[in-house]
């Protein structure tokens, strides 16, 4: 209850100091206040095109995490699990990852044209680095008496895999998608620079061009809010649903 | 004492390429079924090595180690292993899903199971204590679930590495107690690792000295003929540690002896 306070005074604060100075320094064309933002955004939802663009893009943003999120997950227990997938694999891993997906746009849209489908592999794109990286790191960390004793007790490699290797590192697996989700959510707007006619990238992009401050920042907060819904839901189903392999049981 | 039934015979072992100075030379060692054995020495002279072989964790690069007449090629449920740490346990699993983790994965039935499990955790006086996540319980609690977990496989060797170094004085001396019962009633063969003389004066049937590594070897068995329960205050108990105590101390020595001379 105290937290929910400090979150609440800590909300209004920002928004009096931003109402303060987009009143004070700025034209409300360039910086608008929150309360021009909230009107723009009534008039979007009435209009139903924010509900129209935040479900298109949390969508796009649900399908290339879940997609990314499986490569990742497989791609890290593999890597950890075996020296060889490692080095076969790192060399690509730790190239690709510091590409930005934004250089991807053009070879995505010459390869999968410009519908739904270039949109979710830019976003599938960025996802696996951080679950591959933090699944991997799981996966060698597992304490090596946890595996003797497993070993011990007659467990085959398989059962080690499954009972052992994949509940120890589970912990390392969420924090990887946590990671990757905020990155899913980034890559959205660049996504939905490819032609798109919905979405909060779309809505941000082409709000640009009509100088639209308002509803670019409608696009920027609706963005956000639904990145801190998610990552909220997340956090509250792996807690609930994995208590036991997080310690939260 | 029986005939050998778990036996080392001229084992060496090194970490490393066929340049590194080896761990452990010549190692030969046997000890008979239902025996308490302790292996004691200075600080990295190979005792875990030495148990780690046995379990099968590690391979000889020469030599054969045995037990009832068979080769050791790798783990198996015949040698349970209790380990220092906390962190061979499951901290997902509670403690009754621990215990019974080497029968689950042998595929025996819940009921069998859970019958099993319930003996084990009563035996180590765990058996309110079932539903409990590693983290919920004490250290010496956590120990009692690695030995109970050994105990429902079976296991005809315990092999137990400085299973009670991490715990306060009051603990470890219970649970040698207890351990003690344990074995004067199942009679397992048990390897037990310590680094702590009257520990291992306590417990054993005979003691193994090890001497200061590396090529580190049996410098001495030194058998321990009194009778259970011991007593530190017991002159016999007295004389015994003195006298492992001279031996240990000399090895010691010879450890700080060698550090001093690889210093540049």
């Amino acid at each position: 209850m105290k937290r929910l306070a400090v979150y609440g005074v800590s909300v209004i604060a920002v928004l009096v100091v931003w109402q303060v100075v987009s009143a004070r320094f700025f034209s409300p064309a360039l910086f608008p206040g929150p309360l021009a933002v909230a009107g723009k955004a009534l008039t979007l939802i009435e209009e139903g095109q924010l509900q129209k663009d935040t479900l298109a893009s949390l969508g796009r943003v649900l399908s290339g995490f879940a997609l990314g999120s499986i490569i990742g997950v497989a791609g890290g227990f593999a890597i950890g699990s075996s020296g060889l997938v490692r080095n076969f694999l790192d060399p690509y891993v730790h190239f690709l990852r510091f590409i930005t997906p934004i250089a991807w746009i053009s070879p995505v849209m010459i390869w999968f044209g410009i519908g739904e489908t270039s949109k979710v592999v830019l976003i599938t794109y960025t996802t696996p680095f951080a679950v591959m990286l933090s699944t991997t790191a799981g996966v060698i960390g597992v304490p090596r008496n946890r595996l003797r004793a497993a070993r011990s007790c007659g467990a085959s490699s398989i059962q080690i895999f499954l009972f052992v290797v994949v509940p120890s590192a589970l912990d390392q697996v969420l924090v990887g998608m946590r990671l990757a989700m905020g990155y899913s959510f980034m890559t959205v707007v660049p996504a939905e620079m490819l032609a798109a006619q919905t979405g909060l990238g779309y809505l941000i992009i082409n709000s640009r061009l009509w100088l639209a401050t308002d509803a670019i920042f409608v696009g920027i907060l609706t963005l956000g809010l639904i990145g801190l819904l998610m990552d909220t839901i997340f956090r509250l189903v792996t807690s609930r649903v994995l208590a036991r392999y997080t310690g939260a049981a | 004492m029986g005939t050998a039934f778990v036996e080392f015979e001229g084992v060496t072992f090194r970490f490393g390429g066929p340049a590194s100075v080896p761990v452990l030379t010549d190692v030969s060692l046997e000890v008979a079924r239902g025996e308490f054995f302790c292996l004691l020495g200075p600080s990295g002279c190979g005792k875990t090595t030495l148990l780690n072989l046995l379990a099968g964790f590690e391979t000889p690069e020469r030599g054969a180690i045995r037990v009832e007449g068979r080769a050791v090629t790798g783990p198996g449920v015949d040698r349970s292993v209790v380990f220092q740490g906390e962190d061979s346990l499951m901290p997902w699993l509670t403690a009754a899903e621990n215990v019974e983790f080497g029968l689950r994965m042998a595929g025996v039935p819940r009921a069998e199971r859970q019958r099993i499990t319930g003996d084990a955790l009563r035996l180590m006086g765990l058996g309110n204590q079932g539903h409990k996540y590693p983290r919920q319980l004490s250290g010496g609690m956590k120990q009692r679930i690695q030995i109970a977990r050994a105990l429902v496989c079976r296991s005809q060797v315990l092999l137990m590495d400085e299973p009670f170094a991490a715990l306060d004085a009051q603990m470890r001396a219970l649970l040698q107690d207890e351990l003690v019962q344990l074995w004067q009633t199942h009679r397992p063969t048990v390897l037990f690792i310590t680094h702590d003389i009257a520990e291992a004066l306590i417990l054993a049937d005979r003691v193994g000295l090890m001497t200061a590594g590396p090529e580190a070897g049996i410098r001495e068995i030194v058998e321990v003929a009194m009778v259970r329960p011991r007593r530190r205050d017991d002159v016999e108990f007295g004389r015994c540690y003195e006298k492992v105590n001279a031996i240990v101390s000399d090895e010691v020595r010879k450890t700080l002896a060698r550090m001093d001379e690889a210093r540049p």
